[in-house]
């Protein structure tokens, strides 16, 4: 990989509130310019205190951080290149949208008529031209994102912040301004750091997808190494669903290890050297295939439960390793419950995690 | 090192090498100075490097080198640590000469004696600070907290450190340092020699927590007697009350808007005016005594002068506080819970008692607490009413005042007073705990009260209604008073009073005003209208710190600034006199004395209007601001104070209020050149001219009236059509 | 920034000659801080008639005697005032006493009665008498009447039971009025049988009000029926219209000396020193008839009212200002008073 230019880079960051409470513990990673990374995890593992320390809304209690190789870990917000967009838009409820938009351009002395210029283009951009006038009270929530949106990008900031930014808005309109927002970054070359606790809309956006447990780094790679190949059981199931399984190593033969479900058909996969104990199998509920014979199958069962949803049908399959979860496409040919199913593997959406 | 240092850095050199250095003569508006020419060689006018030179104040030497020493980090980054050393040093250093400097040498020499042991004795006096001393001190504080901000304290926020550095500053010039001193006076015994001894022997004395009247007659302590009252009077507030907010909300009562600009009648209401009305109708001669008396047959008798009578003036007066407290909670108390209570199978008594009331404890708990506090500190009631039932405000005033002129006691009184008043604050925090009693969310809630259980509606609408009629009997007196010759001997109407006080007219020079009031209403009128912005903006800067920033000391914080709402008047304006009455800080008899005592005894009711609306504010908007590159000061004036505009209102209305219906504190701080209304009717009622006292605060009820409104009406039409919450 | 060179060094150069130019000490000339202890109007008149005379500006503060003292002293060690103006005696003297005035001897003395010489000689000339008001009591002859009272005569007839709830006066402690009362009693039947009267009187007090002048003033709006005060304050009453009838009692009884003191450390002694003279004319005490003052001036040649107390019909006392004014026997009498009886029950 050529080396491109590092946006924000955090060095064995720790964040400690009221002298006990560890929101960021000992964190360290760096983010590529012109790259959207995600921060995703369940709620309280530090994902936002962590994009706060970039904006310089908190202060690093340990280590360091640079913005474009800067040392800026005790720069106040005010003075660091950076926007955010906040989950509750935050936006000035006394000001209407073009004094909402052109806010930080005023805040930092730009001649009136840039200001006005780059208004007008940034609310072009996100489509909203014609609203400059309305109050954010008489727009809805879709219009009032975009305008948050609009305030920040109209800096042109180094780094650009989105916390949850798609939370406040139905599942329709979500889907439609992620996909703007991802537009934007792409066409504009942004670097973008994005939290979020909707693993879907982080696989969606992402160049890069950090996923947090507990205040540090569980795993962080590409959406499709974070989903394919989870390191651990916390990952496999936060992002996507997951079966997971118990299962035995028999043999291993270099980076790979043989293991059985139980039945005598084996199962080669990366062991990422993980050892017996600590070790489960990770199966995504759209890699299992539903067989009616035990011919190159892994597992028998029965089936507990079916649902139908449209665009698949859901599974609950009772097997000696306990219930499966699976989704399949074939609508035409249900299974009926109570029936007793075989169980085929994928040949992606397996992978060994620890525990 | 910035451009800000340089600036700072100018003032002090101007104020150290321009401006003179002691407060004077002439005042602080004298700039008589200013065109005499020459004044660098007056030893009265002389700026502080003449002074060293001339008037041989060589301990003002130093100041200059601890000015400059910020240069050493010129052109340096602010995360040097040589730029936030030099402003540490400069900022400590500075500020402890000055204050050393100023505490050690004072009027006559040497202020300590072991000083004049220890160099011998000093000859050479100086006086209180003046504009050059404030010019050099503010830019000393600005080095400290800008040394402070540059070492990554809060964020490295220069604004928010520098306003926690000058509230901090202010709180302790003007709080705890006159407060040291009545508390250093109740430690001394009459020869003015430390002792510890004589603290406790006045402490433990019959006259504050004797309990003869329990048992074999005699007189019970005042401490007693303050509680009891203080006690009293909480309980019936928060009663009376509680039953006006339940019909403003739960009857279908629809002239709310009404009772709530009636309920601010008596805190307009100069204090011991109530009082003079109820002696017109309750007194041994009064109104309605005469009838009863008259129609039953009954001996008049002397009720109101004790206890009853100051429990009655101060339930009226206090109710409409504790109702206006109580209205916010009763209403914020969500329907969908009633609701759901009530679908829980729960009858509408269940309801009340079980979900209703609860929810309203924090209601209840502060109306209380306003009522206890307020009553304890009254003076102006007790000081017409009281007879033989003596309560500590009034004693730590005659304590001074009276013939025994014992400081010691008043500030052993004070002590007394503090004691409770804290300790109600201290017990409202407990009772309240940790429980989270907020109902309202960002959620529309469409729910509707449920209205009262019908077995107590008559009840409450009995209690309410003879309440009500009884206010307004009280204030229809206070009016007709006015107007009358003389009360009780001679009742035919006149305008006389208003006459003698507000006469005015016209003549070849203009408007001429002869009466005798209006000398002490402009004076009331201006200092109020000075105190009252600067109040709020104290106020409201403090109840931004404390709700926006987290930094060590917040709790010491917060208790500095609402310190002063539990101190009596009285104290607050003993201890004034004796803390600034001499050097380093000369303010008697200035109007800057009123000032200052009315922004820092009103600045809690700012703290908390602010407290209370600014968390109602998203926090995200001001972080938003933040990272939009606007500093704290310009994201504070852009965007949190556009949002607090109804809080910046109350928070004004009641600034200006309280000065000019102060009365106990001002009483010791009023001069010749500034007299203060309450001031000038307590005299007229000592002199028996009721007519004219009623008169008086006729007009100045009505004045606050109109500017209540008239406040109210310019801020309240700029909010119409937005709503605040996204 | 902009520069603007020209404007910056004309600053300059206007600033350095501003510094150069002669000083002129003469400021301000012709002030006087007053503090007026005695009732409003008659303050004002002063200060007025004062201002008109001299064209000095007066600066007047209106106090009662005891806030007036306490602000003495706790201005003490950096005085604002320059002279103090009426009030009773005592804090006069004890002022001169600790030393918070100065002596004057005025051109005018040789005009004054003898009272308010041989006051002035016992404070060292530090005060001087400018009125005087001799003790006594009024009553409500209305209330008397509806109550089916005889009218009281003699300090006596205060103790009889029949006036039960009836007699008001002030409490000692914070009033020198009371303190006046207490004092004279000591003096006219000694300190023995002087509290056991004030014991006997306790029972029929309804209230120690704060004030000295409260108890006239509740009789004069019928709160009360018979109010201990200095006597020209019930004829005050008396001549507005109230219902009062004032009393000086047959045993005798004591009188204050309405005084008036220079503080120490006057930042304008001279103006101070003018008024001084001014205050004890005989022309300017007259005028206090304007104001319904009817107190007896101490100029001898000063007019009094037809309807003022004469001092020569009550039976005066020879009142120890000395002693009594002492702060040591101040504090010994009112801590005997509060212990004997102050405390009792009623």
């Amino acid at each position: 990989m050529t080396t491109k230019k590092i946006a924000v880079r955090f060095e064995k960051v720790s964040k400690i509130f009221d002298k006990d409470v560890v929101a960021v513990d000992n964190v360290s990673f760096s983010i590529e310019a012109g790259s959207l990374v995600t921060l995703l995890g369940p709620s309280g593992c530090g994902k936002t205190t962590i994009l706060r320390m970039v904006a310089g809304l908190e202060f690093p209690s340990k280590g360091k951080i640079f913005i474009e190789n800067e040392d800026v870990s005790l720069l106040p917000a005010t003075k660091r290149d950076v926007s955010m967009v906040f989950q509750s838009y935050a936006l000035f409820p006394h000001m209407n949208v073009a004094q909402n938009v052109a806010y930080g351009l005023k805040a930092s002395s730009v001649p009136k008529d840039e200001i006005d210029s780059r208004t007008e283009e940034v609310l072009k951009l996100v489509g909203l031209t014609g609203f400059d006038k309305r109050l954010p009270s008489e727009l809805s929530g879709g219009q009032q994102q975009r305008v948050a949106v609009s305030r920040a990008l109209v800096l042109k900031p180094q780094v650009l912040l989105f916390d949850e930014p798609l939370s406040n808005l139905d599942a329709k309109l979500r889907r439609q301004v992620r996909e703007e927002i991802r537009d934007i970054q792409q066409q504009l070359h942004l670097s973008v750091i994005y939290v979020t606790h909707d693993q879907e809309e982080a696989l969606a956006v992402s160049d890069r997808v950090i996923v947090m447990r507990n205040a540090s780094i569980a795993q962080s790679g590409t959406p499709f190494e974070l989903y394919e190949t989870p390191n651990d059981v916390f990952v496999a199931d936060f992002i996507g669903d997951a079966n997971l399984l118990d299962i035995n190593i028999l043999s291993i033969k270099g980076d790979l290890a043989e293991i059985s479900l139980g039945n005598n058909k084996k199962l080669t996969l990366p062991h990422k050297g993980l050892v017996q104990n600590k070790i489960k199998l990770a199966v995504r509920p759209e890699s299992i295939f539903l067989l009616d014979q035990d011919k190159d199958a892994y597992l028998q069962g029965t089936v507990a439960k079916i649902s139908y949803l449209g665009s698949h049908l859901e599974y609950l399959i009772n097997t000696k390793l306990g219930q499966l979860f699976v989704k399949d496409k074939n609508v035409l040919r249900p299974f009926s419950a109570g029936s007793d199913v075989w169980i085929g593997l994928a040949k992606h959406g397996v992978s060994l995690v620890s525990l | 090192m910035n451009r800000v240092v340089l600036r700072w850095m100018l003032l002090g050199l101007v104020g150290y090498l321009l401006l003179p250095w002691y407060v004077l003569e002439d005042g602080f508006w004298g700039f008589s100075w200013l065109f005499s020419g020459g004044f660098i060689f007056d030893g009265g006018y002389a700026p502080a490097w003449a002074q060293v030179l001339f008037f041989e104040k060589s301990w003002l030497a130093p100041l200059p080198l601890f000015l400059l020493l910020p240069l050493a980090g010129y052109k340096r980054s602010s995360s040097d640590p040589i730029f936030s050393s030099s402003l540490l040093i400069a900022g400590v250093g500075g500020l402890g000469c000055l204050v050393i400097q100023g505490l050690s040498i004072g009027i006559d020499g040497w202020e300590f004696s072991f000083l004049n042991d220890l160099f011998g004795p000093l000859s050479i006096r100086q006086f209180g600070m003046g504009y050059g001393a404030v010019a050099v001190a503010l830019p000393f504080l600005f080095f400290l907290t800008q040394g402070i901000a540059a070492r990554g304290a809060i964020r490295g926020d220069v604004f928010v450190v520098g306003s926690i550095g000058l509230i901090m500053a202010l709180i302790v010039t003007f709080i705890f340092f006159p407060l040291s001193h009545i508390l250093v006076s109740a430690l001394e015994n009459e020869g003015g020699i430390f002792s510890l001894w004589s603290f406790f022997d006045r402490f433990a004395s019959q006259g504050i927590w004797g309990l003869k009247c329990l048992y074999g007659g005699g007189r019970c302590g005042v401490a007693w007697n303050s509680l009891l009252l203080a006690l009293l009077v909480g309980v019936s507030t928060t009663f009376l009350g509680f039953l006006f907010a339940l019909v403003a909300t739960r009857s279908g009562f629809k002239r709310v808007r009404l009772l709530k600009s009636l309920a601010v009648l008596p805190i307009i209401t100069p204090p011991f005016v109530i009082s003079l009305s109820l002696i017109l109708l309750f007194g041994l001669s009064g109104t309605v005594t005469l009838f009863i008396s008259d129609l039953l047959g009954i001996t008049p008798s002397r009720w109101l002068y004790g206890l009853p009578g100051i429990w009655l003036a101060q339930v009226l007066a206090y109710t409409p506080i504790a109702f206006l407290v109580m209205i916010g909670v009763v209403e914020g108390v969500s329907p969908s819970l009633e609701e759901a209570a009530m679908t829980l199978r729960a009858g509408k008594w269940k309801t009340f008692i079980d979900i209703s009331f609860p929810l309203m404890r924090p209601g209840l708990a502060n109306a209380f607490l306003i009522g206890f506090i307020e009553s304890m500190a009254d003076f102006g009631n007790p000081m017409v009413l009281g007879g033989n039932y003596d309560v500590l405000s009034t004693e730590i005033f005659f304590s001074i005042v009276g013939s025994q002129n014992d400081q010691g006691r008043a500030a052993t009184l004070a002590i007394v007073l503090l004691f409770f008043t804290l300790s109600a604050f201290y017990l409202q925090r407990r009772w309240l705990g940790k429980k989270s009693y907020v109902t309202v969310t960002g959620k529309g809630d469409s729910g509707v009260h449920p209205p009262l259980p019908t077995a107590i509606k008559p009840i409450i609408y009995s209690i309410t209604l003879f309440w009500l009629l009884f206010t307004l009997v009280v204030y229809f007196m206070i009016l007709f008073g006015s107007f009358v010759e003389t009360w009780g001997l001679d009742n035919s109407l006149t305008f006389k009073h208003y006459v003698t006080a507000f006469s005015a007219g016209l003549d070849q020079r203009g408007i001429y005003f002869d009466g005798s009031a209006w000398n002490s209403f402009f004076t009331t009128i201006s200092i109020a209208t000075i105190a009252a912005p600067l109040t709020a903006a104290i106020g409201l800067l403090t109840a931004y710190l404390l709700v926006r920033q987290k930094f060590r000391g917040l709790a010491i914080f917060e208790f500095g600034t609402m310190l002063s709402f539990a101190i009596p008047g009285t104290v607050i304006g003993i201890s004034y006199i004796l803390a600034f009455n001499v050097p380093p800080i000369e303010l008697t008899a200035t109007g800057s004395i009123l000032v200052l005592c009315f922004i820092f005894r009103n600045m809690p009711v700012g703290v908390r209007a602010g407290v209370a609306a600014m968390s109602q504010l998203d926090k995200n908007l001001d972080e938003a601001s933040l990272t939009l590159g606007g500093n704290s000061w310009y994201s504070f004036r852009n965007i949190i104070l556009p949002l607090l505009r109804p809080a910046i209102v109350a928070a004004l209305v009641y600034s200006f209020v309280r000065a000019i219906t102060a009365i106990s504190a001002v009483i010791f701080l009023v001069s010749s050149e500034y007299d203060m209304a309450t001031s000038y009717i307590i005299g007229r009622v000592e002199n028996n001219d009721y007519g004219l006292a009623i008169a008086y605060s006729t007009v100045l009820i009505i004045f606050m009236l109109l500017a209540v409104l008239a406040l109210q009406f310019i801020v309240g039409k700029r909010n119409l059509g937005r709503r605040l919450r996204r | 920034m902009k520069n603007y060179p020209l404007i910056r060094y004309a600053l300059l150069v206007g600033t350095f000659f501003f510094l150069l130019l002669p000083s002129n000490s003469a400021l301000a000339a012709g002030k006087l801080n007053y503090y007026c202890s005695a009732q409003e109007d008659w303050c004002q008149l002063m200060a007025r008639g004062f201002e008109k005379e001299t064209g000095v500006k007066v600066n007047m503060t209106r106090k009662s005697s005891g806030e007036t003292f306490a602000q003495l002293k706790a201005e003490a060690r950096n005085p604002k005032g320059d002279i103090w103006w009426g009030g009773t005696g005592d804090p006069h003297l004890q002022a001169a006493e600790e030393g918070l005035t100065v002596a004057y001897r005025s051109s005018m003395a040789s005009e004054l009665n003898d009272w308010a010489l041989s006051q002035a000689m016992s404070a060292d000339y530090k005060t001087v008498g400018i009125y005087s008001g001799a003790l006594g009591f009024g009553y409500n002859k209305d209330l008397l009447k509806k109550n089916n009272l005889p009218a009281p005569a003699c300090w006596k007839d205060l103790t009889k039971s029949i006036y039960k709830g009836h007699v008001q006066m002030a409490n000692p402690n914070s009033s020198g009025t009371a303190y006046t009362t207490l004092a004279t009693i000591v003096q006219i039947f000694g300190e023995k049988d002087g509290f056991n009267f004030m014991k006997a009187l306790h029972k029929n007090i309804n209230n120690y009000t704060k004030s000295g002048s409260a108890p006239i003033k509740a009789a004069a709006r019928g709160e009360n029926t018979i109010g201990i005060v200095f006597l020209h304050d019930a004829v005050k009453q008396a001549v507005k219209g109230f219902p009062i009838v004032a009393v000086a009692p047959c045993e005798g009884t004591g009188y204050e000396i309405g005084s008036m003191s220079i503080i120490k450390g006057s930042r304008n002694m001279k103006e101070a020193k003018m008024f001084y003279d001014y205050a004890l004319k005989a022309n300017v005490q007259s005028k206090a008839l304007e104001v319904n003052s009817f107190q007896v001036p101490s100029n001898k040649n000063a007019k009094t009212s037809s309807k003022a107390p004469k001092l020569s019909s009550i039976k005066l006392i020879e009142y120890d200002f000395q002693k009594y004014g002492s702060n040591a026997e101040r504090k010994r009498l009112l801590k005997k008073w509060d212990a004997d009886v102050g405390s009792l029950p009623r």
